[in-house]
């Protein structure tokens, strides 16, 4: 996946986007340019991993719109945004959206190539987040209906009597499923358990 | 043969029945030319010679022979008038036709030597002249010359006297009848003259002694109410002239010459009537003392034509003299003939120093020459071009300085001379007026500019930061390149420093333009160039308000003389205003606003800005060009009364209309350089 990390680069400005490109291939990073907003929108799907630097005032389509955009698709792409001396309210907005960053015209090379970094370590992060939520989801899936009943209870903290007791089954019976949980999700102890319930919960949040 | 006309019996001689007259006659019909008769006696004694001329008329068979005109020509009256008289006193003469006699003043003396009498002959109109002429004393004959001089001037006095005698004749018959018609005419004249003569005493009151019949004409009064005494002269007389002709009389007797007066008398009717008085004092037949005699003539029509005419030409001068503008004549050498008091103040000189000196000097260079040879052109054609009629050019004061003036030359036909009236007028308070307006408007102008400059301000500064921003990257890619060793890129990265380098440049230089406080000159120039030079500057504009601009040129366009920063201006401050418009509802109907270039039917280039904003209300279409009408809570409105000034300065003009579908379009027009003014 790692491999598969492109730097998109929104820019109505061709000097700019020329600029971008080259600065890039001389650090062998991929990437891909577009001149405007709708050309990338067009083009994106949300598989695509890496990071956007994008112009936040471009015609037609600003760099906010394309954020806002993104935003309702749930992509979790982050975006360096390029602006310029009189951009600032712009560039707060954007930040208070979730940008990762904003960069003033004119900039260092360096500046931008650290922010780049950032951007696609913070991608790549989410995306294992990613993939261990879903893990956990898949595992969480393969518990029976009785077992999850039992899993978000022992993770509430509730005791086995009390379980027993609500689900109208005997206390043996939910000492049973309670194993079963710990070995279907591969935690041995009570508090590994608690944890796994948490991530999925934050899981189910930002879904 | 008988006269033609009257008696031709000239003065001691009788043509009518003298053989030689006779022969003569018959002689000058027959061979049709002049022909002399021999000489003749007349009956007072003397020689003359009778002349005949045939005298032919044109008729239906040509020529016809009509009769003979006769003359006689006395030798020796002749001889004695136009001879020297040294010849006649210092030598005898003797002059002979066909052997006979015709003059001689004396026997030619014996005691002379017969070598220094000289004889010559010739012949004239058929007639053989024989000339001797003698010293009368041989003592003389010292000085050969004068005698041969004699000699000569005998003989060329002779040839052409005769010729003379055949002219004179002719002549003097046509004078004849020439002096009789004009003679008729004076009578007639005299007769009808509204005058009298008159003859009276010497002093006051001037009573008549005798007058003439035109009396009554004159005063009205009867020939014997004046003889008799019952009207006297003086009395008549205006008593303001009294003096004066008093004064006039008295003079001239005192120094025996005529007296010359005019002056006013009331006629019987009472009218006052002016007459001309002319006379001389005589004595008395009486021995009375002195009386006067003269001749009385009304001259009241004259006078009053005279006056009219004085009161004409003092109203005229006096309105020439009181007029504001200079007024001044140029005579046939284009020399000043009347220089009026404003034409003395505008142009320093005195009336004395001007006139008759040549008018152009007034006029400075360009126009001196062009004034010069209208002068001499209009003599020759009597043509005035229209162009002269009223014209704006400058004149040249005495101290050298020039002032605007508007000149009109007319033309005054004077009798025979043509002559040219020039009316200048000096407009320098007018000129300095517009020109205070010029530069009051190119001040707004600059104040616009730097007011729409400033409003730009974020967007120019992102225009040049893109470059800087694509420099700046290129160099650091560039750098990276060429230390990993791909030098393969570095050229067109290079070109790509200066191309993006430039582009920055020439915002910067844009706005320097229009920030620049210029004086305003006007260069021929394409129009879409001009528009194309301001797209950066607009663009800038339009990226911070995310609107695009649509540009529309039109090719092959004529060209344009215009300030190019101003109209510059303009298409910037519709542009602006169209987008400020689009703003204001959000954009909802479009995010582009066009700008097109084309020739309109007038054959004008029209510059439009369409754009899709919320239109012009009912309630700012009237202000909308007026400063300070501003609906928009920045800026000062006076961007569009400020494109409307500076269209209207270049001869076109500023509108605007809602468009169909939303929005409004401003357009402007400018004229199209003709071609062969480009240069002007």
């Amino acid at each position: 996946m790692d491999n598969a990390q492109t730097v998109f680069i929104v820019d109505d400005d061709e000097g700019v986007r020329e600029g971008l490109s080259l600065l890039l291939d001389s650090i062998d990073q991929p990437r891909q340019v577009f001149a405007s907003a709708l050309d990338f929108l067009e083009a994106y799907d949300s598989t695509m991993g890496g990071c956007l630097v994008l112009d936040i005032r471009m015609p037609r389509m600003t760099g906010l719109d394309l954020q806002a955009k993104l935003n309702e698709q749930g992509a979790t792409l982050p975006i360096i945004f390029i602006t310029g001396h009189g951009d600032i309210p712009m560039a707060v907005e954007a930040m208070r959206r979730g940008a990762l960053d904003f960069i003033r015209k004119p900039f260092r090379e360096q500046d931008l190539l650290d922010r780049i970094n950032e951007a696609l370590d913070i991608d790549r992060g989410m995306r294992r987040q990613l993939l261990d939520r879903q893990r956990l989801a898949e595992k969480i899936s393969s518990l029976s209906d009785r077992e999850l009943d039992v899993f978000h209870r022992v993770a509430n903290g509730d005791m086995n009597k009390v379980i027993a007791g609500e689900l109208g089954i005997s206390e043996r019976t939910v000492e049973v499923h309670r194993s079963q949980v710990m070995k279907k999700l591969n935690v041995r102890t009570l508090a590994q358990l608690v944890r796994i319930k948490i991530e999925s919960d934050m899981g189910h949040r930002s879904e | 043969m008988l006269p033609l006309e009257g008696n031709e019996i000239a003065r001691g001689f009788d043509l009518r029945f003298n053989p030689p007259a006779l022969a003569a006659a018959i002689t000058a019909r027959e061979r049709n030319r002049v022909a002399f008769t021999t000489p003749l006696d007349s009956i007072h004694g003397g020689k003359g010679l009778g002349i005949y001329v045939p005298v032919n008329r044109s008729g239906p068979d040509g020529e016809q022979f009509a009769g003979l005109v006769g003359s006689v020509l006395l030798i020796e009256p002749l001889l004695q008038v136009i001879l020297p008289t040294e010849v006649m006193t210092e030598h005898s003469v003797a002059i002979s036709i066909n052997g006979k006699s015709l003059f001689s003043t004396d026997p030619i003396p014996t005691a002379v030597d017969q070598q220094w009498v000289q004889q010559r002959q010739f012949e004239l109109y058929g007639v053989n002249w024989q000339l001797q002429v003698a010293p009368r004393e041989e003592f003389l004959l010292g000085t050969y010359f004068r005698f041969s001089n004699a000699m000569l001037v005998l003989l060329i006095l002779l040839t052409s006297l005769t010729s003379l005698a055949v002219y004179y004749l002719l002549i003097s018959r046509a004078r004849t009848k020439q002096a009789l018609a004009t003679a008729r005419r004076l009578d007639s004249l005299f007769s009808n003259l509204p005058g009298m003569s008159y003859r009276c005493e010497e002093y006051y009151p001037w009573a008549m002694v005798f007058v003439s019949d035109g009396c009554q004409a004159l005063c009205g009064y009867e020939r014997r109410v004046l003889e008799n005494k019952q009207v006297l002269w003086g009395e008549l007389i205006h008593p303001a002239d009294l003096e004066t002709v008093q004064q006039a009389v008295a003079e001239a007797v005192a120094e025996r010459r005529h007296f010359d007066v005019e002056y006013r008398i009331y006629n019987r009717g009472g009218a006052l009537r002016w007459v001309w008085d002319r006379g001389l004092a005589i004595a008395s037949d009486s021995g009375g003392g002195a009386i006067l005699e003269g001749f009385l003539s009304d001259i009241t029509d004259r006078r009053r034509a005279e006056l009219s005419l004085i009161q004409e030409k003092a109203y005229s001068e006096s309105i020439v003299a009181a007029a504001i503008d200079a007024v001044i004549t140029v005579g046939a050498s284009g020399k000043v003939e009347t220089f009026n008091p404003a034409a003395q103040t505008k142009f320093g000189y005195t009336k004395q120093e001007m006139e008759g000196r040549d008018f152009s000097q007034l006029i400075p260079e360009p126009y001196k020459k062009e004034y010069g040879d209208l002068v001499a052109d209009y003599q020759q054609t009597g043509e005035l071009p229209a162009r002269f009629e009223r014209r704006e050019v400058s004149g040249k004061h005495r101290d050298g300085s020039e002032f605007p003036v508007q000149l009109s030359v007319s033309k005054m036909q004077h009798q025979t001379e043509r002559k040219l009236v020039c009316l200048v007028r000096d407009i320098s308070t007018r000129v300095a007026a517009e020109q205070e307006v010029r530069d009051l408007r190119e001040k707004l102008a600059h104040v616009d500019r730097l007011t729409m400059l400033g409003e730009m301000a974020t967007g120019i500064a992102h225009e040049i930061n893109q470059p800087l921003t694509a420099i700046s990257l290129f160099s650091q890619a560039g750098k990276r390149l060429l230390v990993a060793g791909k030098k393969d890129r570095l050229s067109d990265i290079l070109d790509k420093l200066s191309e993006h380098a430039l582009r920055a440049g020439a915002i910067v230089e844009r706005m320097q333009m229009m920030t620049e406080q210029h004086v305003s000159s006007f260069e021929t120039v394409v129009c879409n160039t001009l528009v194309e030079e301001v797209i950066a500057l607009a663009q800038a504009d339009g990226r911070i308000r995310g609107i695009v601009i649509d540009f529309e040129l039109a090719d092959g366009l004529p060209l344009v003389s215009v300030d190019r920063v101003q109209i510059q201006q303009v298409v910037l401050n519709l542009l602006r205003n169209g987008m400020q418009a689009m703003q204001t509802v959000n954009c909802e109907r479009g995010d582009s606003i066009s700008l097109q270039t084309r020739l309109n039917q007038r054959n004008e280039i029209e510059v439009s800005v369409r754009d899709s904003g919320g239109g012009v209300s009912k309630e700012a279409a009237g202000k909308i060009f007026t400063p300070f009408s501003t609906t928009r809570e920045s800026g000062m409105g006076i961007g569009l009364s400020i494109s409307r000034a500076i269209i209207l300065a270049h001869g076109g003009e500023i509108n605007f209309y809602n468009n169909d579908g939303g929005g409004a379009t401003f357009y402007f027009t400018l004229p199209a350089v003709v071609a062969g003014e480009q240069d002007g």
